[in-house]
């Protein structure tokens, strides 16, 4: 059986004044049906363009250089628009990181879920109003029925995004896109968010793709986990093992440098040195070299592929962590 | 409440103040109505009778969720707003009816460290002249002095001299994160108010800049205050914790102590809400998560503010207002159901 989701050496450049940006080089990734799959990167590494080529919601500029994105055996990558606008809501959907700007706020709640559904089903506006109540009953709004009538700036930001989940969720999608979908919110607030988010998907059988930066949010809600880094992905495996067993060095240096509850006070943490590639000019050797402590002459001649021992669990690096001869450099030991 | 806290006050002015020190800080906001006449209709509570004290060299960590009045207490120990009641006491003087040169020359020893490091540099000025500034305006040196002093600051912050003749868009957020600093520490400052220092940036650059910021406050016997949402940065930095929840303080507790013995219920449930990078603890957490919004800080709950979402809420938590009482050395909470029991006072 083919996954849900293949995306196959997806390229999404951006055309800007000063050149093109490599947002997205050369990503190939799969989601199985049901099933929460966790991009984990950096601001810029192309995390959120990944998501949103799925969606083709690129920013002015943006477009899909190549590679392919077939979602339940339809073809994205080439759709045209008038086609696109048929999945989009109807089999992916996708909530975004602020809920206070993607909802409209001259709009009730009632009326922006009525939209949404009538635009793809054929149903009175009674109905669509009925759907509505029903799917904010679902992600859990009290008085679903009341609130119907609220606007936006009604609603505080938990409440807001939990309309926002709504709204994705009122026609059944196969995919749900979260980007970043707890980011604004409190840590009171974005624990019961994320609690919604794992037991709508249980119940629903939805498949997830959650973009974040947080290893925390990864490593508690994605069943497996891709590493963004620079516009590809670094490495990929399943969660346990990947924070288990990580071999990318790039992997182990961000979860090295993340302060923990249940650290002693006097560690000190990896900080890693220096800043990401400019990905108007990526370089044609490994991306990370000029910042990983395991680099060795061969990383700045060729770029590494993202293989592994097993399919389960991938990585692009010459010098793997916890590999014979992936030493810590002298020259950049910490 | 009046006569209690005159009461306190008069008993704690008997001692010598700590280094910083807050005794009872009110901060209330007006609530006006009407485009034209403003007239005023309420108070917001951002502070309520806040309380607390920081030893010099000490790293003092704030913590709480939006709006629960931590940054207001950044923004009311450097001045930037005026009190309601109370007192701060810095390096034996009350520091918050300071007015002119008085005020100057106090606001030397103390500066600001911003969250956003994109919004509290000036985009038209060079980094050189950032760096400066806080030394032209308290006339410090001669342009030669200025010029090798500022040279001196990017060094300790690592960045190239060379970057003098930049401007802040040449820099990343890490970096501006470090113009910042630089600038923070011109005036050879004792205390640093860090509001959200690292909130902006990315974790390999976070990390980066928490650890300059333990190594300066090494090199110069800094004091700090950090703010911030982020229990496990501020755990990091400090060495003690207070927790805020809507303009009240929770517990204050060292460090370690808040993390492995937490007394209020909502310092427990801010704990297990941080999602922690280790799939198997959080998979196996048996946690009850807070329930509930924020309630608003315009009509907060009667008696203790966290009643409305805590688990343990009884009868008499909307009556009485827990005091702050002792659970150990150092800690102190506010909770009528605490979860360790409270030492013999």
């Amino acid at each position: 059986m083919s996954a849900l989701l293949e995306i196959h050496d997806l390229k999404t450049y951006i055309r800007q004044r000063k050149g093109e940006v490599r947002a997205v080089d050369g990503v190939s990734l799969y989601i199985e049906e049901g099933e929460t799959l966790g991009l984990v990167g950096e601001s810029g590494c192309g995390k959120t363009m990944t998501g949103m080529s799925i969606m083709r919601l690129l920013p002015p500029g943006g477009y899909i250089a190549g590679g392919s994105i077939v979602l339940d055996g339809k073809e994205l990558a080439g759709m045209p628009e008038r086609d696109l606008r048929k999945v989009r809501g109807n089999d992916v959907a996708v909530i975004f990181q602020d809920p206070m700007t993607s909802l409209n706020p001259t709009m009730t709640i009632g009326k922006q879920i009525a939209e949404m559904v009538r635009i793809h089903r054929q149903v009175k506006q009674e109905e669509a109003l009925d759907r509505a109540a029903e799917v904010l009953s679902l992600v859990g709004m009290p008085n679903p029925r009341e609130r119907l009538k609220d606007y936006p700036h009604q609603l505080s930001g938990g409440l807001r995004q939990r309309v926002m989940i709504a709204m994705a969720l009122s026609c059944d999608p196969k995919l749900l896109i979260a980007d970043e979908p707890t980011t604004a919110l409190d840590v009171t607030i974005q624990l019961q968010i994320l609690e919604l988010l794992y037991n709508l998907k249980q119940r629903l059988k939805m498949a997830v793709l959650l973009i974040t930066h947080d290893m925390g949010v990864i490593a508690g809600r994605a069943d497996r986990v891709n590493v963004m880094y620079a516009g590809k992905i670094v490495e990929a495996a399943p969660t346990v093992d990947l924070f288990e067993s990580m071999h990318h060095p790039y992997t182990e240096a961000l979860l090295a440098s993340i302060p923990r509850l249940d650290q002693r006070a006097d560690t000190r943490l990896y900080s890693i040195p220096g800043l990401p590639p400019d990905l108007s000019h990526p370089p044609t050797w490994c991306r990370f070299q000029p910042r990983c402590r395991y680099a060795t002459a061969r990383c700045r001649e060729e770029e590494p592929e993202l293989t592994g021992e097993t399919p389960e669990h991938l990585y692009a690096c010459f010098n793997p962590v916890g590999r014979a001869g992936a030493r810590p450099q002298p020259a950049m030991a910490q | 409440m009046t006569a209690t806290s005159s009461a306190a006050t008069s008993e704690t002015a008997q001692r010598r103040p700590a280094f910083l020190e807050l005794r009872h800080v009110v901060k209330e906001f007006p609530v006006t109505a009407g485009a034209v006449l403003q007239r005023r209709v309420g108070s917001v509570k951002a502070v309520s009778d806040v309380s607390f004290s920081i030893e010099q060299g000490e790293t003092f960590g704030l913590v709480g969720e939006s709006g629960c009045g931590k940054t207001t207490i950044g923004r009311l120990i450097v001045g930037l707003e005026k009190l309601t009641a109370g007192e701060i006491w810095f390096e034996d003087q009350e520091i918050s009816r300071l007015r002119g040169a008085d005020f100057r020359r106090m606001r030397r020893d103390m500066q600001l460290m911003f969250q956003d490091p994109y919004a509290s540099l000036d985009p038209r000025m060079r980094v050189g002249g950032i760096i400066r500034e806080p030394l032209t305006i308290q006339k410090i040196g001669d342009r030669e002095e200025q010029d090798s002093r500022v040279r001196q600051l990017l060094q300790e912050v690592g960045l190239s001299p060379k970057s003098v003749e930049l401007y802040p868009h040449e820099f990343s957020g890490g970096q501006r994160q470090r113009i910042g600093l630089a600038r923070a520490l011109a005036l050879n400052p004792k205390l640093i108010v860090a509001d959200e220092p690292v909130s902006a940036l990315d974790v390999s650059i976070r990390s980066q800049i928490l650890n300059l910021m333990n190594s300066l406050q090494e090199t110069h016997g800094l004091t700090y205050l950090v703010i911030s949402h982020d229990l496990s940065v501020v755990k990091y930095l400090s060495d003690r914790i207070g927790v805020m929840y809507l303009g009240k303080l929770v517990e204050i507790s060292p460090s370690e102590e808040i993390y492995e013995r937490p007394v209020h219920p909502y310092t427990l449930g801010l704990i297990n809400a941080i999602p922690e990078p280790d799939p198997k603890r959080e998979r196996s957490k048996q946690i009850q998560p807070i329930t509930g919004e924020l309630p608003s800080a315009l009509n907060p709950p009667s008696g203790c503010r966290f009643r409305t979402r805590c688990p343990r809420a009884q009868d008499i938590c909307a009556e009485e207002e827990p005091p702050l009482r002792p659970f150990g050395d150092r800690h102190l909470a506010a909770c009528h159901f605490p979860l360790q029991q409270p030492t013999a006072a």
